[in-house]
């Protein structure tokens, strides 16, 4: 076994203009240390790209103890892989409160696994993604997009704050009535053929539905 | 508020009896015969007023967001297709079950008393809070029942309920009669149900498959196809609630020939 | 029982349901309205027999108290046969009986005048 077991902290670096993933590899090509414990600081980094640092730790013979970060979004996909990791809230920078911000507003969907039945209700503050159907008499209401892997029957309320761009998409778009922003639209009468996903916004002041191009 | 507004609400205890469907097709003839109506969804929990009528998609506003004071009382009004005498108030989210109280019920129908001659509220199954939520707002009342024992029970209760909260007149409607089961003797007849629960009779509706056609179309029977056994009844049942004297025949006695013969002679008691 | 219970014995089939239907509910509905069980309903049967049994011998055995019910109303109904009165009581009962007959006459003669 090794005779040096001492833990070392290795940072990464959180600016834009650094890849992180060289400078990773050199750090630990100069390491000593078989246990480390890494800081990610503020780095958004997602399951993948933990995966890849695990394989470059393996390449260099170390084994990555705990991760710290600052970004819950990095601690989700750490222990969604199954590692140890510390939230660090003391280095918590302006600078990355303000990307979270924007990471909320922009890209980050609330996300519904399943059906949604009659009389049910699911709202977001953002976007909203639903991996399932949703039936007759429910309501899915976003003040982003609509986006539903599955059948939209029942209601769907996109731009419920006002925002005139939102979208609804949908792999079956047979809604009873659709809302964006404070326009209202029944459903279509006709069938939309099958196996095309469509989406719905905005058209010079009418609800407009069209082939999807891309979510 | 206009004070001579009548306020029914029609309930039945026991589920699936007919009452949202008596109380769409009674909104219907009702309109036709030029009452300015309304119809008030009082089942947060199941609602289906709005299917039957065909309005489901043309709902934006509900009795929750009246209550709520997020939108007038006409905003969320609508309007039916063909009879724009005829309006419905939707009923809200199942949630609403949670918050609504007698009071709020009360308040809406006020709104509703000002506008409309005629506000029929479609209560929800049982005698819980929705029942009685809903029975605090009405004034008069119609029970629904079938000529079955479970569903006869349940209105015997829900006459009581509504006897010892002065709830006046209270008039019965039997649904789903099959005249021919009723003359051999395999159902509960007219007059044995009018006698158990000792109801005044306002009318009594025929087993119809048209109802399911309608049901599936959005179209209540009474708004085109008045040739259909129950779109006449559901006719003659606003009828009487107009006071237009109307008789009732039981149909059951109407058979007639040979087979009524034989079956009169098969009922008499020889000891 | 009819001719058609009759015909049905004998060719077993079913009798017809909605007479069974009626006596089920007609039971059922008597007790759903006047919410009393059968131990109270004879517990109340014994007591009114004795306080009844104070002033007049009764056929303790014959005696029964049953509800009723009809038109929604509910009645109690109590069918006491009375073998020999007890003679003393009975006159304080018919006095007191007098005396109240005389003061409504009275009450009526002045409404009338």
């Amino acid at each position: 076994m090794d005779s040096i077991k001492k833990k070392r902290i290795i940072e990464l670096e959180d600016n834009n203009y650094c890849d992180w993933k060289s400078s990773l590899n050199n750090k630990l090509k100069i390491n000593q240390s078989n246990y480390i414990e890494l800081n990610c600081k503020s780095l958004y980094l997602s399951c993948k790209d933990i995966s890849s640092i695990i394989k470059i730790s393996k390449r260099w013979n170390t084994e990555i103890i705990t991760f710290i970060s600052t970004c819950p979004e990095t601690i989700v996909s750490t222990r969604a892989l199954g590692y140890r990791s510390e939230i660090n809230v003391k280095t918590l920078s302006n600078n990355s409160i303000e990307k979270k911000h924007k990471i909320s507003s922009n890209s980050q969907p609330i996300f519904h696994n399943g059906t949604i039945r009659s009389g049910e209700l699911i709202e977001s503050h953002g976007d909203l993604l639903i991996l399932g159907d949703v039936n007759p008499g429910a309501l899915v209401r976003a003040t982003g997009n609509v986006m539903v892997f599955g059948r939209l029957l029942g209601i769907a309320h996109a731009g419920s704050q006002g925002d005139q761009n939102a979208k609804i998409s949908a792999l079956q778009l047979r809604p009873v009535q659709l809302r964006i922003a404070n326009k209202v639209a029944r459903g279509p009468e006709e069938k939309p053929q099958r196996g095309l996903a469509e989406q719905a916004k905005i058209e010079s002041e009418n609800i407009v539905i069209s082939l999807l191009e891309s979510l | 508020m206009a004070t001579d507004t009548r306020v029914i609400l029609i309930c039945s205890g026991k589920g699936g009896v007919g009452k949202t469907t008596l109380t769409a097709n009674l909104g219907i003839s009702l309109a036709r015969q030029g009452e300015t109506t309304a119809v008030l969804d009082a089942d947060f929990g199941l609602r289906n007023l709005d299917l039957l009528l065909g309005l489901e998609n043309r709902i934006v506003y509900t009795a929750q967001e009246v209550l709520e004071e997020e939108c007038r009382l006409d905003q969320a009004l609508v309007k039916h297709k063909q009879e724009s005498n005829l309006s419905l108030l939707p009923a809200g989210n199942p949630r609403m079950l949670d918050w609504i109280k007698p009071d709020d019920m009360k308040r809406i129908v006020e709104m509703l008393s000002d506008q409309f001659k005629y506000v029929l509220i479609d209560c929800p199954a049982g005698v819980e809070d929705g029942f009685k939520n809903a029975m605090h707002a009405s004034k008069e009342a119609i029970v629904v029942t079938n000529p079955e024992v479970s569903a006869v029970r349940d209105a015997d209760r829900v006459i009581g309920l509504l006897n010892t909260n002065g709830i006046k007149p209270v008039q019965l409607v039997l649904n789903r009669v099959r005249p021919k089961m009723m003359a051999n003797q395999e159902m509960l007849s007219i007059d044995d149900v009018k006698d158990i629960l000792a109801l005044p009779l306002l009318g009594l509706v025929l087993e119809d498959e048209q109802v399911i056609v309608s049901t599936n179309r959005g179209e209540p029977l009474t708004l085109n196809s008045t040739n259909s056994p129950a779109a006449k009844c559901y006719l003659n049942i606003a009828r009487r609630l107009q006071g237009e004297e109307i008789a009732l025949i039981d149909p059951a006695k109407e058979i007639a020939g040979f087979g009524a013969k034989f079956r009169r002679l098969m009922q008499t008691k020889i000891f | 029982m009819t001719l058609r219970d009759i015909i049905y014995k004998l060719l077993r089939r079913q009798p017809a349901s909605a007479s069974t239907a009626r006596e089920r509910l007609q039971l059922v509905l008597a007790h759903d309205r006047s919410d009393l069980s059968t131990d109270l309903l004879d517990q109340m049967r014994k007591e009114i027999l004795e306080v009844v049994a104070k002033y007049v011998e009764i056929d303790m055995d014959e005696g029964a108290v049953s509800l009723e019910t009809e038109d929604r109303m509910t009645a109690l109904v109590a069918n006491l046969p009375i073998k020999r009165t007890l003679n003393g009581q009975i006159k304080l009962l018919e006095t007191a009986k007098e005396k109240k007959e005389k003061s409504e006459n009275l009450e009526g003669g002045l409404t009338n005048s």
